[in-house]
């Protein structure tokens, strides 16, 4: 058989490889570049590590933020006792961040999810319907657009009032019209493709074509967004933290880990500081990676 | 612009309207005497309809009122009082300071004025020629190390890379004061509020020194983000010129390479350049909040933080719609530079 395939190849002039090679899907396909690339391995690593950390901690060590201070050994440095040192309460730094990671991961997710569930539908409605419909909801999304995200999400927790849960929302809330944005101009081109007109021919109904033949054709820039929107999800959430704004001490949110403890700075505490913010770079980094990566590779066109 | 403007003056009035309960409760605190809570919804008026008076249609239609009165009233509701004052420049108390707003905000605004303009020009003073560098010695050292520490610049919270600033250069070396805008038992005489600019016109070279050393730490905290991002736009938008066919012709006809870079294909590539920078001044803003609170900047970032915390929401209902309209005024102001660039536009 692929001795036929290769004949043929040779006949039409085709790379030999393009016809002996074994059928791939196109998902099996991008994946391959995916993983070819060294900055997405990266990327994958360190997420990979965050999500072990954020699902195996809660599991492995039980931890109490509100009976964890000791006081007898505030602020002390590193030591062999105490990798990272002891924070203002005398709490173990590493222990706290490792149970802080799950706060981070769960922002990000729900956030996220938040965003691309509401400004997804939105987006799609818009591009699908036009008209009216359009009009309105692309309406309303500039002027939530014509906020910076980082104030509409302070503004918004600052009233709703401090919180994990306000957190999440606050910052759903910024990547609505980000990804109605995205989702409606993926629609509209989308929309002018042949098998759109193939569809409607057969006699497709208008909701099965926006879901079942438009969604999976604008799925990756999707994918794309929703991976470097995790990034700044954590970013955001962790600026919201340290502001106050977030989760609330005792609980060992990375953000909030910095905002107890920057004061102490000044007496050279440096063990309280930089390791929130390391942990807090490094997950956003991972994403950001990731998040390059799978725009190489799942859009090869775009590939430079 | 002008209805999503319009739009965006509706959210920030619906804002003090999301506070669970009553607003006026909230704010003061629970235990607050009963006239200083009336006294506050008299001052917000929120003891009126909130978008527009219907009942003035119904009073009419009843002839309890003449039509004039009932189109008057019909008008008198919380936000259209609340555009009408914005318009008349009118911006409401301070809950707590019991000052007009206005006041405050002039005062505040040169802080955050002297502290963006240094973060925007290293960002761009930095991120461009990095850009243009990686550009042109694609994947060299120069290149790679750019890139990742671009990468590494837009992942880090910024609040954090202001702390490592106060420790390193602040606390370890003593460079630089770790907060404030003037040493605190010093006075300078303000004309306009820019203490660069202040201590400039008074002649007094110590004071500059002093405002500058202020200064440093905290713009680079602010402007290292819009630095990696506008680098990196840089880069990605000269790699896509390069590759034009003029660049070749231009090399070709033996132009220096100086000449093809920063002549020929630096002024294509400019636009999108343009455009994320303006989008970066967005950003910039919204960090001021951060940067001056780490840096006890007495500017509108630091005096929105303040006011989150004393629940002084009609402060916060200032601040966000000013620097929310300074950024799409930055943002139209972008749209007509266009025009002047690119003949394309200019020419449609």
């Amino acid at each position: 058989m692929s001795d036929m395939a290769e004949t043929i190849a040779r006949q039409v002039d085709l790379p030999v490889d393009f016809a002996v090679r074994k059928h791939r899907s196109l998902w099996t396909d991008a994946w391959q570049r995916l993983i070819s690339l060294n900055t997405a391995r990266l990327g994958m690593v360190i997420i990979g590590v965050l999500l072990l950390v954020a699902v195996l901690a809660p599991i492995v060590h039980h931890y109490d933020p509100k009976t964890d201070s000791s006081l007898r050994d505030r602020l002390k440095p590193p030591s062999r006792e105490h990798i990272l040192g002891t924070d203002n309460l005398g709490r173990d730094v590493v222990v706290r961040l490792v149970h802080g990671a799950r706060y981070s991961l769960v922002v990000g997710i729900v956030s996220v999810g938040i965003g691309l569930i509401i400004g997804g539908i939105l987006g799609m409605l818009a591009g699908f319907a036009g008209g009216a419909v359009e009009n309105i909801i692309m309406r309303c999304m500039d002027i939530i657009l014509a906020f910076p995200a980082m104030l509409l999400a302070i503004a918004i927790v600052a009233v709703r009032g401090p919180g994990l849960n306000n957190t999440m929302v606050a910052v759903g809330v910024v990547f609505i019209p980000i990804f109605a944005r995205l989702a409606r101009s993926m629609v509209l081109s989308a929309k002018e493709q042949e098998y759109i007109t193939a569809a409607t021919c057969a006699g497709v109904t208008r909701l099965r074509i926006l879901f079942r033949h438009i969604l999976p054709n604008i799925l990756s820039p999707i994918i794309v967004q929703s991976t470097l929107g995790l990034g700044s999800a954590i970013l955001w959430a962790a600026g919201l933290g340290f502001l106050g704004l977030g989760q609330q001490p005792p609980k060992p949110e990375w953000g909030a880990m910095l905002s107890d403890c920057y004061k102490f700075l000044a007496k050279g505490a440096w063990w309280v500081i930089i390791p929130p913010g390391v942990a807090i770079m490094l997950s956003v980094l991972g994403f950001n990676l990731l998040g390059d990566g799978l725009r190489d590779a799942l859009d090869p066109r775009l590939a430079r | 612009m002008i209805p999503t403007l319009l739009g965006v003056t509706v959210l920030v009035f619906l804002f003090i309207h999301l506070i669970p309960g009553d607003p006026a409760i909230v704010m003061l605190g629970e235990h607050a005497a009963v006239e200083n809570v009336e006294r506050i919804r008299e001052q917000l008026g929120l003891n009126k309809p909130l978008l527009l008076n219907l009942d003035a249609v119904a009073q009419v239609s009843r002839g309890e009122v003449s039509i004039g009165e009932g189109f008057k009233s019909f008008f008198d509701s919380q936000y259209l009082g609340f555009l009408g004052r914005l318009l008349r420049g009118d911006l409401g108390k301070s809950v707590h300071e019991h000052t007009p707003i206005a006041d405050l905000l002039k005062l505040k605004i040169p802080a955050t004025v002297e502290l963006s303009l240094p973060a925007m020009a290293f960002a761009i003073v930095m991120g461009i020629p990095a850009g243009i560098i990686s550009a042109t010695r694609r994947n060299s050292v120069f290149d790679n190390v750019s890139m990742v520490g671009s990468l590494v610049g837009v992942s880090m919270p910024i609040f954090w890379l202001g702390l490592m600033l106060i420790y390193f250069f602040g606390v370890k070396l003593g460079w630089f004061p770790t907060y404030g805008r003037f040493p605190v038992d010093l006075s300078l005489e303000t004309v306009t509020g820019l203490y660069t600019l202040d201590s400039i016109i008074a002649g007094d070279s110590q004071a500059l020194g002093l405002a500058l050393k202020h200064l440093v730490m905290p713009s680079i905290a602010l402007g290292t983000i819009p630095m990696a991002v506008i680098a990196r736009m840089t880069r990605s938008a000269m790699l896509e010129v390069l590759q034009e066919d003029y660049i070749r012709t231009a090399y070709a006809k033996g132009l220096r390479e100086r000449t093809v870079i920063l002549r020929h294909a630096l002024k294509n590539a400019f636009l999108p350049v343009i455009t994320i920078i303006g989008l970066q001044v967005g950003s910039l803003l919204a960090g001021a909040i951060m940067t001056e609170t780490v840096f006890s900047w007495p500017g509108v970032g630091k005096w929105v933080y303040d006011a989150i915390l004393a629940r002084d929401y009609p402060v916060v209902q200032v601040a966000v719609l000013v620097i929310t309209l300074v950024i799409a005024v930055i943002n139209l102001a972008v749209d007509v530079s266009y025009a002047f660039l690119n003949p394309k536009i200019r020419l449609e």
